[in-house]
């Protein structure tokens, strides 16, 4: 008897916490979402990203390249490329651009496959971080193809996808 | 039942092969310089031995780990690329100088009916283009005729998904010997990636001045264990064999105090 009157007052709080709980999670997933599905404007937007670097290897220490240049498109920016090769054909780059907007970096996982003098890289981005105007920056994906020209040591390349800017 | 049926297959299949006698296989390699960070000449060998009166099986397929950090990327050699058929129709004269990469020698036996002919033949190593998106390389044997005839295998650097040691793979196709003889079996390699000898040219106030190409690079740090190789052999008959070797850590010299 007791028993049946504790449910039927705990039933209506259960019910009206379960809903409570339902709102609030649902308030926070849209907040979540990407500004395009709500429209409204937001500080992180998805847009495309385009860049083309321009460098040329500065210093060379067993398997590590440092290359310095410019980097134009999306983002204007002098800046370094670090190159680590890993294997005979898997390398890791580290780059830094810096304006007077902020700063940005990131890092690109790439397969490599040498061609005469000319050594071919394809990869993406794995993480993309920045200051300043680019404090939220953000991959959501970023395919990188680049080339180094061993006789030259001209380092040239592409950044294509989209990001949050 | 199905698991059962499988197993009973493989036992079938195991017992049916019968027993190959497989070489026993050494490899060495070699630094020069051993330098952490620096360009260096890399030598490689292998041997294989049989048993006495046995002939070596065919090599089908030789594949070499090489240790982590170490490719042509970051290397000078190979600054352009040649062609097997190149190599077949002018031999070595038909390549760029900036594609040969490094020399050696090979032993090959002829087993013919009375004996056993051994043949050195020498070695070139040239870049080629890419094939299948990979990093490859040629081995031209320059065999003398009669005994062996020029032979060219492609060679590919490839690094299996999440590992951090590239592998030379080299198929190797059928030797040919003399006309109608049987084929020539590879007993031996021993080979140097960017020798001291090794010398490539550039312009210079339009005047053409030879310089020693940068080697591979030898990581900023040695891997724990030192510079592992492995070398894998499988045979025509089915066989395989390995081989192992390293090249321990160089010395850090100690501050002079």
């Amino acid at each position: 008897m007791l028993a049946n009157a504790g449910d039927s007052y705990r039933r209506p709080v259960a019910i009206w916490l379960v809903t409570l709980f339902t709102a609030l999670a649902v308030t926070y997933i849209k907040a979540e979402e990407p500004s395009a599905n709500t429209g409204a404007p937001a500080r992180a937007s998805s847009q495309n990203f385009e860049e083309s670097l321009n460098m040329r290897i500065t210093k060379k220490h067993g398997n590590r390249l440092k290359a310095k240049g410019r980097a134009t498109g999306t983002v204007d920016t002098k800046g370094s490329l670090k190159l680590h090769l890993i294997t005979g054909s898997k390398a890791r780059a580290t780059f830094f651009g810096q304006n007077p907007n902020g700063t940005l970096s990131g890092t690109i996982a790439a397969r490599y496959r040498v061609s005469g003098a000319i050594s071919r890289y394809t990869g993406k981005i794995t993480s993309l971080t920045g200051t300043g105007r680019y404090a939220h920056a953000k991959s959501l994906g970023i395919s990188f193809t680049g080339t180094v020209n061993r006789r030259s040591h001209k380092v040239t390349g592409t950044l294509t996808g989209r990001w949050h800017a | 039942m199905a698991l059962s049926l499988i197993s009973a297959a493989f036992v079938l299949t195991a017992t049916a092969v019968p027993a190959v006698a497989t070489p026993q296989a050494t490899l060495k390699a070699k630094f020069r310089p051993e330098k952490l960070g620096a360009s260096t000449a890399v030598s490689i060998a292998f041997h294989l031995h049989s048993d006495p009166g046995e002939a070596v099986p065919t090599i089908s397929n030789f594949a070499l780990r090489l240790p982590r950090g170490i490719g042509f990327g970051a290397s000078e050699l190979g600054l352009a690329t040649c062609s097997e058929s190149s190599l077949l129709s002018s031999g070595v004269r038909g390549c760029p100088q900036e594609s040969l990469m490094g020399t050696g020698s090979a032993l090959v036996q002829v087993p013919f009916s009375t004996q056993i002919v051994r043949e050195r033949a020498r070695v070139f190593i040239f870049m080629a283009r890419p094939v299948a998106e990979q990093t490859t390389t040629l081995f031209y044997f320059d065999g003398r005729r009669p005994v062996i005839a020029p032979l060219v295998l492609q060679s590919q650097i490839v690094t299996p998904e999440g590992s951090f040691n590239s592998i030379l793979n080299t198929p190797v196709q059928a030797i040919p010997s003399a006309p109608d003889g049987p084929e020539g079996r590879m007993v031996a390699l021993r080979s140097t990636i960017g020798p001291s000898t090794l010398r490539y040219f550039r312009q210079v106030n339009h005047r053409r001045v030879a310089y020693r190409p940068e080697g591979l690079s030898l990581p900023n740090r040695c891997p724990r264990g030192g510079f592992r190789f492995a070398a894998s052999f499988r045979f025509r008959d089915g066989s395989q064999t390995h081989a192992y070797t390293s090249i321990p850590c160089p010395r850090q010299r100690k501050p002079e105090r």
